[in-house]
């Protein structure tokens, strides 16, 4: 990724935490789930740049949000591990193929960016979730939380992702 | 010297990955240990400000003016109400209101928080309650010169005094976290005659709040665990989500109180 690529890539994910933080957060479904859809980063980002940096923006990514939301450091733990995994996630979803560098997800089919993005988001929601309550009697509540606020983060993102999709060349 | 290196060199993506995932879940459990308050640690200061000048905007411009009017005469009549002299409790002492508004408030996390624009300056200290009119919203758990934060009923540490209107008895209120509209009344005597509609209300044993502040409505009960004491389901009269005007309780009395009960 060169510099202006990695400009980008930080603005990218700068703007994705302040709409999260003042837009997204303040959407409550059926009275509580607020969809976390600055899970689109893991989503749009290229799958050949360096696992260091994709590890280092998530974390404090994760942090920012966890600041303004007083959320401990639960937002940086879950990206954190979704950064990690999702070299794993994508092999698992596209195989061999997205370790080219003329891999673009946009390419891929409609199923596979939802495997994808869903497996991206209970990951995170789960690690969110459990160490949240912490607590074996909450596993159950955990484990609800996920499912319904990681239902509201995949609805909402695939449709953003739909309305914003590069313009195909 | 080169095999350590090699090591490094080859191992500094997993390497970076356990460093940021230590260190997230030491900054995540050293607070959830340590029973820390978050609000005021994380958004004190410049967040604080922040969250309130955005409250400000979702205040309809300048009504918030009108409103503060409204709400210090509000806070009189509230103090005078509940200051009415008590029939079959001694120990409540005189409450004093001081209206505020809420900058900041969380509900559908585990353990909630509320940040109010009022702190030390106003005389607030920790352990003061917090009401709206529709009912009770929570405890002060720590305060800074302008700002305190509010444990809120929807906390897993939140535990208050609470007893049901028509039959009197009493036990404790808490949170199961699994719906921010219904909290729990547990440790009722399973010789209690309920009935589903009846009224819970704050019993006032703690002197934080004054008895009768209303709580919520009894939706339906089980027995609990050791088949000993009934779990109350009580459905919230104050929409915790909607939070935004309310009073911290002032009780005089409490600090001559406390020392007595010790």
């Amino acid at each position: 990724m060169d510099q202006t690529n990695l400009i980008k890539d930080l603005l990218f994910a700068l703007l994705l935490v302040v709409l999260q933080a003042f837009l997204w957060n303040n959407i409550h479904l059926f009275g509580w789930v607020s969809p976390m859809c600055y899970l689109i980063y893991f989503y749009v980002h290229p799958s050949y740049t360096n696992p260091m940096r994709l590890l280092t923006t998530a974390f404090f990514m994760g942090l920012l949000l966890d600041i303004w939301l007083d959320t401990l450091a639960l937002h940086a733990l879950a990206c954190t591990v979704v950064a990690q995994s999702r070299p794993w996630i994508m092999q698992l979803t596209f195989g061999l193929a997205h370790e080219q560098k003329t891999f673009r997800i946009h390419q891929a089919t409609w199923l596979q960016r939802m495997v994808f993005f869903g497996l991206i988001t209970l990951i995170h929601h789960w690690v969110f979730f459990t160490v949240e309550d912490l607590s074996w009697s909450h596993v159950g509540a955990a484990l609800w939380r996920t499912l319904i606020t990681g239902v509201a983060t995949i609805g909402v993102s695939m449709l953003l992702i739909a309305v914003f999709k590069p313009a195909k060349s | 010297m080169s095999r350590l290196t090699a090591f490094f060199s080859s191992n500094k993506t997993k390497l970076l990955f356990g460093f940021y995932l230590v260190l997230s879940l030491t900054l995540t459990l050293s607070y959830q240990t340590f029973n820390q308050v978050r609000l005021l640690h994380t958004s004190g200061g410049i967040g604080a400000q922040i969250h309130e000048t955005t409250s400000h905007w979702r205040d309809y411009f300048s009504l918030s003016a009108q409103n503060e009017v409204l709400r210090q005469e509000n806070a009189r009549l509230k103090a005078a109400e509940w200051n009415q002299p008590m029939t079959h409790q001694t120990y409540s002492g005189p409450y004093r209101a001081k209206a505020t508004r809420v900058v900041r408030n969380t509900f559908n996390q585990r353990d909630n928080y509320l940040l109010i624009n009022t702190g030390t300056k106003d005389s607030i200290t920790t352990d003061m309650g917090v009401v709206s009119n529709l009912g009770l919203v929570g405890i002060i758990e720590q305060t800074q010169k302008g700002y305190s934060s509010v444990m809120s009923i929807l906390n897993s540490r939140s535990r208050i005094s609470a007893q049901v209107n028509r039959t009197g008895h009493f036990g404790s209120l808490v949170w199961n976290g699994s719906n921010h509209n219904r909290v729990q009344l547990i440790d009722i005597p399973i010789t209690a005659e309920l009935k589903k509609g009846d009224t819970v209300a704050t019993a006032g044993m703690s002197g934080i709040f004054p008895e009768g502040i209303l709580i919520g409505r009894l939706m339906e009960w089980k027995k609990s665990a050791d088949q000993n004491y009934l779990e109350l389901e009580v459905a919230l009269f104050q929409d915790m989500s909607r939070v935004r005007n309310v009073y911290v309780l002032q009780n005089k009395d409490k600090i001559s109180r406390d020392s007595l009960i010790r």
